[in-house]
């Protein structure tokens, strides 16, 4: 059967089904009924609805079994979930018989599933074998997984069908207007995830209709190794006079059917408000129409729940981080002994932030148990992390359950050529779709000159072949060994990537700190060896990419070109290396660059050029009160204006506070307009923990030459009190963000006034109001701009 | 009451609306590509730190009159707000996210070094984070509920809007089993970490064509 949809579909465009459910609520099915027990009391309505389908010209229908699973019938009492299943297939197969294709359809469970929600993976696959179980047992041709918004979700009820059957199994996605599903997954990441997981066909269903379906299925036709699929629906429902109604009418929903299938769609159909009128308009708006033909027989790529890498899209080295591996990293060790997680992920955030863009996760050490940590630490890091992953792991055990529950397409680092260990794996990785690096070890042991890594190379792609594993699915490693114990190992790396990419046409990839053990200067070596070998080809390399760096240096290319014996040369140059001073320009106009790093919000910059300034010996106070307040003067009028905005600001703010903090030793003390002796008591009052906004204020008053004294937040009263006594503080800022807190600041004017302190009081914080700060004699003030012209203001008549 | 619990909802914060609750203006402000950058740079470093954890509950509302809502387990709510927003509802779906307390720390850190811009960002994109969830539950459960016939309204209600009081957060933290997430609530009725969030909508039955 599966063969005849592919066929069907080589020929021209197949023709799904409409909405089921829209269908049952027009014929009379109750609010609030389970729509397949409803179809089981009622089957006549449902088989009329399926012949309605057919007739309007569908070649596949679809039983009424989306929310048929254990989760969703036991929420109406039922559990006899095989026998549903089964029933409602048989209905659908007497309504449209004998040669008509039915797809037994397969809806979310509406629960998230590890690593996302707590539902386990396993049961989520065993909820869906049972449904699967009954459906094949009714007769169905093929298996339809629609309306997902969560891959793993998708991912367990493809595994449980390709655990039960080879019959044809269609995935769809539902894809909300922003181009990613709910959880995230964006089309062309779902594409690789579920085309290399087995499904045999892939695509979107549901999300807002067909015109914005066209961009979703554009956007995977490049990369589809299998059909595609668009069964949009008739747009959003609307409410209207209290009805909801889909409003969008047959002609109108196949006005963009020629789009969708020149888009790549091979079977389309309808889903959410659609009917069989729109199946029938669907149909013959694509009359002549050929299908889109996949080209290709697989993709060299990987995936996450969230993103995906193309090897062949890549202009750029894939740098595949090497740092979740505890060798040498006893806190990581500790941490996976104690199966804590937390450490992995930071490392996994730092090298996202250096420019990872995969991530190595080697969880062995001694104490450990990998089995159990493996598929911990990949769920782990699948939440907090969007790179795709490596599973480095030589246990078996531990990488069938990595690469199970793994939400995306994995690579599995690595398969070698011994026969034991290559075979079990190599089924692995058909099973679960992934792609693997061949490491061309293991054949006559470690290959000792080139001809000996071609021939375990393709005795591994040949082994990959008959396990149903496309070439493009593998990634060779180049085997990097110690250029100072084997001097020509560089070379037959170089020659190994340069050979791969253009005899063979496979991607590869290295280890590359290897090549520099036990010399001095690794990382220029390992610098010049990367260099070097892009240079050749490579398509990934599995580093630390914070210490990737791509500088030739002629003499660290000698030694790995085994011209300079025993790397003689190279030492003694690094024993004489000196790094060179960095150049950097001074500008022209110190005082305006001064000026222009306050209005950028030049924080790191600043104190440098303020110390330039002072070598042209411009003086400390003059660079202060010519350049550096009407600059930050000039930053609140941006501010007000809204020509910048609050990071803008907190941002100059810094700046002008960094070069406060170098030249105010070399000031003269003089007083700023009279105000530097004030000072002014800040705090966020008692119950309140909010500070943001009051550490804002603060740092706008110092740097217009205030004191002041931030008390921080969640301040009694008492305290607030006591501090103006002890500074004699004529001004008073206070802070709250809330309604329940903001009552507390009456209560610090109130003890303030009773005894008998005629300090001025500023109020301010998100609730605060200019009636509420009248009400409380003390004036308003809305920002840190304000607060400044707020503060020299009450400064002028302050008394205590 | 049916109870649900969402281990890490997968969002991704939105500079464009981090910007615009920082006070960005697309017509007035300007803004320099490096400073762009240094900002989507601080973006992406507090997404990092947040993993958003959610609970929600669909509660069948009992009674409801000009000024009360009575709900399943007997949670009463005094408001005539509140009660005019859940008009024609049946059910109410009760939400709580939190954006957790690593973010938090490390705003804490990043002030206490003195650089107040990364905690500007860094609070920002926990607040948007941890409101963005409500909103991703809102979508999820609108899809789970069209199937039911049931639909949910586009807008939300919190304690401490109109005349609900904010006391009631302490009612929807005990319903809603914040606890378990890692969220306290104070005596001032605080959620702590601070990028805690609750909110309500009503659940109404929506009704079809029908050709009988």
């Amino acid at each position: 059967m599966s063969e005849k949809i592919k066929k069907i579909s080589k020929k021209r465009v197949v023709f799904l089904d409409g909405a089921m459910g829209t269908q049952l609520q027009r014929l009379g099915m109750p609010q609030g009924a389970c729509p397949e027990l409803w179809c089981l009391k009622n089957p006549r309505i449902l088989q009329d609805i399926h012949r309605a389908y057919q007739k309007s010209g569908s070649d596949i229908i679809y039983t009424c079994t989306f929310g048929a699973n254990a989760v969703k019938l036991q929420q109406y009492g039922a559990n006899d979930v095989e026998r549903i299943n089964a029933q409602l297939a048989r209905i659908a197969r007497k309504a449209v018989g004998p040669h008509m294709l039915i797809a037994g359809d397969i809806g979310p469970t509406g629960e998230f599933i590890e690593p996302f929600g707590p539902m386990s993976f396993e049961k989520a696959v065993e909820v869906f074998k049972q449904q699967i179980k009954g459906l094949l047992a009714g007769g169905v041709d093929l298996l339809v997984i629609e309306t997902m918004m969560d891959i793993q979700e998708a991912r367990a009820a493809l595994i449980a069908a390709r655990e039960l059957t080879k019959k044809f199994v269609m995935v769809t996605m539902t894809i909300e207007p922003s181009g990613r599903t709910l959880n995230g997954t964006d089309p062309i990441t779902a594409l690789i995830t579920l085309q290399s997981l087995g499904a045999n066909a892939v695509g979107c269903n549901c999300s807002a209709g067909p015109k914005e379906m066209v961009k979703f299925i554009r956007a995977m036709k490049p990369y589809a190794t299998v059909p595609l699929v668009a069964k949009p629906n008739a747009g959003l429902p609307q409410l209207h006079n209290g009805t909801t109604v889909f409003q969008m009418k047959p002609a109108q929903f196949a006005r963009n059917a020629k789009a969708l299938v020149r888009g790549g769609a091979c079977l389309i159909g309808g889903c959410c408000g659609t009917t069989p009128e729109h199946i029938s308009a669907l149909k013959a708006s694509v009359k002549g129409l050929q299908p889109f033909k996949t080209a290709r027989v697989a993709l060299s790529a990987v995936s996450s729940a969230r993103d995906h890498v193309i090897f062949e899209d890549r202009k750029k080295c894939v740098v595949i981080g090497e740092s979740i591996n505890p060798t040498r990293r006893k806190a990581l060790q500790q941490e996976f002994r104690e199966a804590k997680t937390a450490l992995a992920c930071q490392l996994a955030k730092e090298q996202e932030h250096e420019g990872a863009v995969m991530l190595d996760v080697n969880v062995g050490a001694a104490g450990v148990d990998e089995e159990q940590l493996m598929p911990l630490v990949v769920g782990a890091l699948s939440i907090s992390s969007s790179l795709p992953l490596v599973l480095d792991t030589s246990c078996l055990r531990a990488m069938e359950k990595a690469l199970r529950v793994y939400p995306g397409r994995a690579l599995i680092n690595s398969i070698c050529a011994e026969r034991s260990k290559m075979i079990p794996l190599l089924k692995l990785a058909a099973k679960y779709g992934a792609m693997f690096i061949a490491l061309p070890v293991g054949l006559k042991g470690v290959p000792k000159n080139l001809s000996d890594r071609k021939h375990a190379i393709q005795y591994l792609v040949s082994n990959a072949k008959r396990c149903g594993i496309a070439k493009e699915n593998i990634i060779v490693d180049g085997l990097v060994m110690a250029v100072s114990s084997l001097p020509g190992s560089a070379q037959d790396t170089l020659k190994t990537v340069r050979w791969c990419r253009n005899v063979l046409r496979c991607h590869t990839v290295v280890g590359l700190s290897n090549v520099s053990f036990g010399l001095p200067q690794r990382q220029v070596l390992n610098g010049t060896f990367y260099s070097l070998l892009r240079k050749n080809g490579l398509s990934a390399v599995i580093a630390h990419p914070g210490h990737l760096s791509i500088k030739e240096d002629a003499y660290a290319k000698d030694v790995l070109m085994d011209r300079d014996k025993d790397a003689r040369r190279f030492i003694a140059h690094a024993q004489n290396a000196q790094e060179l001073p960095s150049l950097n320009p001074a500008p022209l106009d110190i005082k305006e660059a001064v000026r222009q790093a306050i209005l950028d919000g030049n924080r790191e910059q600043i104190v440098s050029l303020v110390q330039k300034a002072e070598a042209q010996e411009i003086d400390a106070s003059c660079l202060v009160h010519d350049v550096m307040i009407p600059a930050i003067n000039k930053v609140g009028e941006f501010f007000e204006a809204k020509r910048y905005f609050l990071p803008q600001l907190v941002a100059s703010a810094e700046a002008m506070k960094n070069a406060f903090a170098y030249l105010e030793p070399k000031l003269m003390r003089k007083k700023a307009e009279g105000l530097r002796k004030t000072v002014v008591i800040l705090a966020t009052v008692q119950g309140d923990i909010h500070d943001i906004g009051k550490n804002i204020v603060a740092l706008m008053l110092k740097n217009h030459g205030l004191e002041v004294v931030d008390l921080g937040k969640d301040v009694p009263a008492s305290r607030i009190v006591a501090e103006i006594k002890r500074h004699h503080s004529p001004i008073v800022g206070l802070s709250a963000l809330m309604t329940t807190t903001m009552v507390n600041m009456r209560e610090v004017v109130d003890l303030a006034r009773a005894q008998g302190l005629r300090c001025r009081f500023m109020v301010g914080g998100a609730v605060v109001t200019e009636d509420y700060a009248q009400s409380l004699g003390a004036t308003f003030s809305r920002d840190g701009v304000e607060a400044v012209k707020v503060v020299r203001r009450l400064a002028e008549n302050a008394h205590l | 009451m049916k109870f649900f619990t969402f281990a890490a909802i997968p969002i991704l914060p939105r500079a464009s609306a981090i910007f615009r609750a920082l006070g960005f203006s697309k017509e007035k402000t300007l803004i320099k590509k490096v400073q762009e950058k240094d900002l989507n740079i601080f973006i992406e470093e507090a997404r990092r730190y947040i993993t958003v954890k959610a609970h929600a509950a669909r509660m069948s509302i009992t009674n409801l009159t000009d000024t009360t809502v009575s709900l399943e387990n007997d949670i009463r709510l005094e408001s005539q707000d509140l009660a005019a927003f859940l008009r024609g509802s049946q059910e109410v779906l009760l939400m709580g996210s939190t954006a957790g307390q690593p973010i938090m720390e490390l705003i804490e850190k990043v002030s206490a070094q003195g650089d107040l811009t990364r905690a500007v960002v860094y609070n920002a994109v926990a607040s948007e984070l941890a409101d963005e969830a409500l909103s991703w539950l809102m979508v999820y459960f609108r899809h789970q509920l069209r199937r039911e016939n049931l639909g949910l309204d586009y807008r939300r209600f919190s304690a401490g809007y109109g005349d609900l009081s904010i006391e009631y957060q302490k009612t929807f933290w005990e319903a809603l089993k914040l606890e378990q997430i890692g969220i306290r609530i104070t005596e001032e009725f605080f959620l702590l970490p601070e990028k805690s969030v609750t909110a309500l909508s009503g659940i109404r039955t929506i009704g079809y064509e029908r050709k009988d």
